[in-house]
């Protein structure tokens, strides 16, 4: 992640020294410097950058924000995200697969913890957010890069990057716990514990989490089934010398779902396992020009029993097992010529490896070569231009490549205009290599423009979002029926609208809407029809006083294709703040409903049914 | 991203001149009298540390507006000149000497943060004889609260570390934020502890006002603290114009010009044969800001915050 590293201790002991003494204030400062090792945010150009000058659309969702709602897991929290759905974060809720719906195509969120790029699978169109390597009460805040600003971080299918910045290990308390219990034998459990030797930060973070099977849905979904997940996590930070930073950081995560036979089709057993360890230097070269190097490894296992009753009907009880890895290395240079322009660049290599052995055993394996670019100009105080390119190359059949334009004119103190472009070509033979069976996505070509405004009044903490995007598609598909590659398109825009503040001392509220509409000739639908799904939000919520806090959100969206149903979820929170014993306690209860309107098989056929589900959750995290 | 700024260079006085205008007034120390500007029947006599580039700035700003005053910094020699006088302390460590030093005659201390002052004093307690008073080197946090609430422009909570040094400004702080219209949560750093894990119990603020308290942001730790509450978007307000520079979002302090403004008038009324007046914190200050800070902090700086302050006529 790109930054600076500051050079603060000698002013600040200037600073220090002459506030004490008789030095008084008006003795110079050595630089004008900012602090942090961190990025505030994720930004396309690869630099720091106030979020009213990202040339992209970014929602920073607070640890705070996240516990005042009283989300469980990661993936419940992104219904706070302006266009994500209760269920799943991707274009607008739109799966963005080509080929009718039935091409099996890449993940199109790019997840990081701390900037380490994790999921990704290819062997799957999803990744599994309760399977991340990262816990919710480790996280301090989750930023979400959505639209064209999203081609930034340099992955062309993408229109979605979601980075968890987790707390630093300086930071966190000396010790931590959280026990969680509720509806369907649920059971989260962690304990942390931060230290600090001399230069060396580190934080160790243990969690478990176990359920039963939800067993009052009428329709079974994978991730259902009765699931036990436990992961540890080491992040560590050190100061080798001034200006000059080293942090490792690792975590492990091993899950397993039970499954269920009796499901239509039936499920076996599965056991999951993946982590990361990464390492990452940043040295200050001179005040105004920074090196990173990263190094990357993850890694992800999952093996898939037979379902036993098929296993009692004579076919092959073998697991079925597949390997993931990807490692990257990456060198970056950040070069601030003035307070109006700066420069980024890198290069690096990025290896990955899939092993899968289903029927049979397939293998694929690519090395990347990768180079990238940015610029970040303000010509004028109320003007912000950044522009971005890189490119990942490794053989005429597999390479990403992206690009990115944006503009931010800000028309006042408190108002932003934002118009953003990007484009991105990438094509990849994994699937093929791989053998999966079906319509496979091989190349595509994503032009995606979006034009904003940005309200923010500080008086009232309001803030207002209005975005207008578009994206079209343009890609191959390969089917094993069809034989060679067939080119498909889509196309959809849509509007986005987030209002948000704070009507009194005590209460604030949110609420978003988006709708979207498929393009004419859009190869985007699988039927036939243009649907105009949209999705919505609003949450409210309020301090009581005294410690006490309660919150009301409401999470919605429309039928958007065949295959996927209106869903609603609702939720009521009352958080208790307190102090007992030297410790910072929290107390919270979660109470929930769940709306589906499904259908009763997992294939979609059959007459869709409401569903509805309530839960609760009490948990109680202490800090000292 | 960062960019190294060098500022221009502090107003810096002939510091020969004012080498030589020391030496001037030791080599007077048996003449007769000089009195104060202010006209009075004491005598103004300055105690400094030693004379750093600062230092020699608030002489020079001193002398300009008590051109009679006697400097030295051999406090012995300052009090064998007899008759009536009031005692400057300029700086802690002339504070300390002032304080043990059998001087009569009140005794002003400036360029002193007010939690050394009150440890000072608090230690000096049992020997003292005379009064004394002080104009604080920190701006008043009531000027602090004014500055965040222009900045926030709402009602914020406002992060306030302290330490068991420092624990008393507590019921002045809270004041300060009441009549700011601002929230306060303080969080006391127990002896031994670290003040970069004590900011979590603080993630509910919008903003760390840090106190000038040396067990809390010596230089050691003061930078921990910086780069923890900027990974938390926390701006955090200084308390000098120095750390403003030093990467704090933005500060309420006082120029030399600012205290020897306000010393002027105390020290008139001292000179005067006036009672001496409670310590007190300065009545002028102004504002500093890290613009590269609150920019990336997303703080919108408007006209009025830069104007904010209360400036010397």
């Amino acid at each position: 992640m790109p930054h600076l590293a500051c050079r603060l201790s000698v002013a600040l002991v200037a600073a220090w020294l002459t506030s004490t003494s008789a030095s008084a204030q008006d003795a110079s400062a050595d630089a004008l410097v900012l602090p942090g090792s961190e990025v505030p945010v994720l930004t396309p150009s690869h630099m720091r950058q106030a979020v009213r000058d990202i040339p992209a659309s970014v929602t920073v969702l607070s640890a705070d924000m996240l516990a005042v709602y009283g989300f469980q897991g990661l993936a419940e929290a992104m219904r706070l995200v302006t266009g994500a759905s209760p269920n799943r974060l991707s274009g607008a809720n739109y799966t963005l697969k080509l080929g009718n719906r039935v091409a099996i195509g890449p993940v199109r969120v790019t997840l990081l913890v701390d900037g380490i790029e994790v999921g990704g699978t290819v062997l799957s169109d999803d990744d599994d957010w309760n399977d991340l390597p990262v816990a919710l009460n480790d996280v301090e805040r989750i930023e979400v890069t959505s639209g064209a600003g999203a081609a930034g971080y340099g992955r062309a299918s993408k229109v979605a990057v979601v980075n968890f910045v987790t707390k630093h290990p300086a930071d966190v308390e000396r010790g931590f716990g959280y026990l969680s219990i509720g509806s369907f034998e649920a059971l989260r459990a962690m304990a942390r514990g931060g230290w600090t030797l001399g230069p060396v930060a580190l934080r160790l973070t243990a969690h478990h989490r176990e359920r039963n099977e939800i067993e009052d849905r009428r329709a079974f979904t994978p991730g259902d089934d009765p699931v036990s997940v436990d992961r540890v996590t080491l992040r560590s930070a050190i100061a080798i010398a001034e200006g000059s930073n080293l942090s490792f950081d690792a975590a492990y995560l091993s899950s397993h779902y039970d499954g269920e036979p009796a499901a239509t089709p039936p499920l076996g057993p599965r056991d999951l396992r993946n982590g990361y360890a990464s390492l990452l230097w940043t040295q200050s070269i001179a005040s105004s020009n920074e090196l990173t190097v990263r190094l990357d490894q993850w890694a992800n296992t999952s093996q898939v029993f037979e379902p036993e009753e098929d296993c009692r009907q004579g076919k092959a009880c073998e697991p079925e097992l597949n390997v993931e890895r990807r490692a990257k290395l990456e060198l970056q240079d950040v070069h601030v010529l003035s307070d109006q322009l700066r420069f980024t660049g890198g290069l690096g290599l990025r290896k990955a490896l899939v092993h899968s052995r289903d029927d049979n055993v397939a293998r694929w394996s690519t090395r990347y070569r990768r180079l990238f670019a940015g610029v970040d100009w303000t010509p004028l105080p109320a003007l912000s231009l950044s522009a971005g390119w890189s490119a990942d190359e490794a053989d005429s059949d597999n390479h990403d490549r992206t690009w990115h334009a944006g503009a931010n004119w800000h028309l006042s103190d408190d108002q932003t205009l934002r118009l953003a472009v990007s484009q991105g070509d990438w094509a990849s033979d994994q699937s093929l290599r791989l053998g999966l069976p079906g319509v496979l996505l091989t190349e595509e070509h994503l032009r995606s423009t979006e034009l904003a405004y940005q309200l923010d009044d500080p008086s009232r903490a309001a803030s207002v979002n209005a975005r207008l995007f578009w994206s079209r598609l343009d890609g191959q598909v390969w089917s094993k029926k069809g034989g060679a590659d067939q080119p498909t398109h889509g196309e959809f825009y849509g509007i986005e609208l987030r209002v948000a503040g704070e009507f009194s001392e005590r209460w604030s509220g949110f609420v978003s809407a988006t709708t979207l509409a498929e393009g004419d000739h859009s190869g985007l639908s699988d039927d036939g029809h243009r649907p105009h799904p949209w999705i919505g939000a609003t949450g409210l919520a309020v301090n009581l006083g005294d410690g006490w806090r309660a919150s009301l959100g409401y999470y919605a969206s429309s039928k958007s294709t065949s295959s996927t149903q209106s869903a609603g979820r609702s939720a009521v929170t009352l958080l208790k703040d307190f102090r007992l014993a030297d410790a910072r306690w929290q107390l919270t209860l979660n109470l929930r409903n769940a709306d589906h309107l499904r259908a009763p098989t997992a294939d979609g056929t059959g007459t869709p049914h409401t569903a509805t589900a309530w839960s609760y959750f009490v948990s109680l995290a202490a800090a000292f | 991203m960062t960019t190294a700024r060098r500022l221009p260079p502090p107003r810096s006085p002939d510091r020969r001149a004012v080498l030589r205008a020391l030496a001037a007034m030791a080599t007077v120390a048996g003449s007769p009298v000089l009195r104060a500007a202010g006209a009075g029947p004491a005598e103004l006599r300055v105690i400094t540390s030693a004379l750093g580039e600062a230092t020699s700035q608030i002489v020079a700003a001193l002398t300009r507006r008590f051109p009679g005053a006697q400097v030295s910094e051999d406090i012995k020699m300052l009090t064998a000149r007899g008759g009536p006088a009031v005692y400057l302390a300029v700086g802690p460590a002339a504070l300390e000497a002032a304080l043990n030093a059998d001087v009569t005659g009140p005794l002003v201390s400036a360029f002193v943060s007010s939690p050394a002052y009150q440890r000072l004093t608090a230690a000096a307690a049992p020997r003292r004889t005379r009064p004394v008073t002080a104009v604080f080197a920190e701006a008043a946090p009531a000027a602090q609260m004014q500055l965040i609430r222009r900045l926030y422009r709402r009602k914020v909570v406002v992060g306030v570390l302290l330490s068991a040094s420092t624990r008393h400004l507590q019921p002045l702080i809270e004041r300060a934020a009441a009549a700011a219209d601002l929230a306060v949560s303080f969080e006391v750093v127990e002896p031994g502890a670290s003040p970069v894990r004590a900011l979590s119990a603080l993630t509910s603020a919008s903003v760390l006002l840090a106190v000038p308290d040396p067990e809390l942001y010596n230089a050691q730790v003061a930078r921990a603290v910086l780069e923890s509450s900027y990974r938390r978007r926390q701006g955090v307000i200084g308390f000098s114009k120095a750390m403003v520079g030093a990467g704090t979002l933005a500060a309420a302090y006082t120029s030399i010009d600012d205290v020897v403004a306000q010393l002027g008038e105390m020290l008139d009324a001292l000179l005067a044969g006036q009672p001496v007046a409670e310590p007190q914190y300065p009545l002028y200050w102004r504002v500093a800001i890290n613009d590269t800070v609150a920019r990336s902090l997303d703080v919108v700086i408007d006209a009025t915050v830069r104007g904010l302050g209360n400036f010397p006529a």
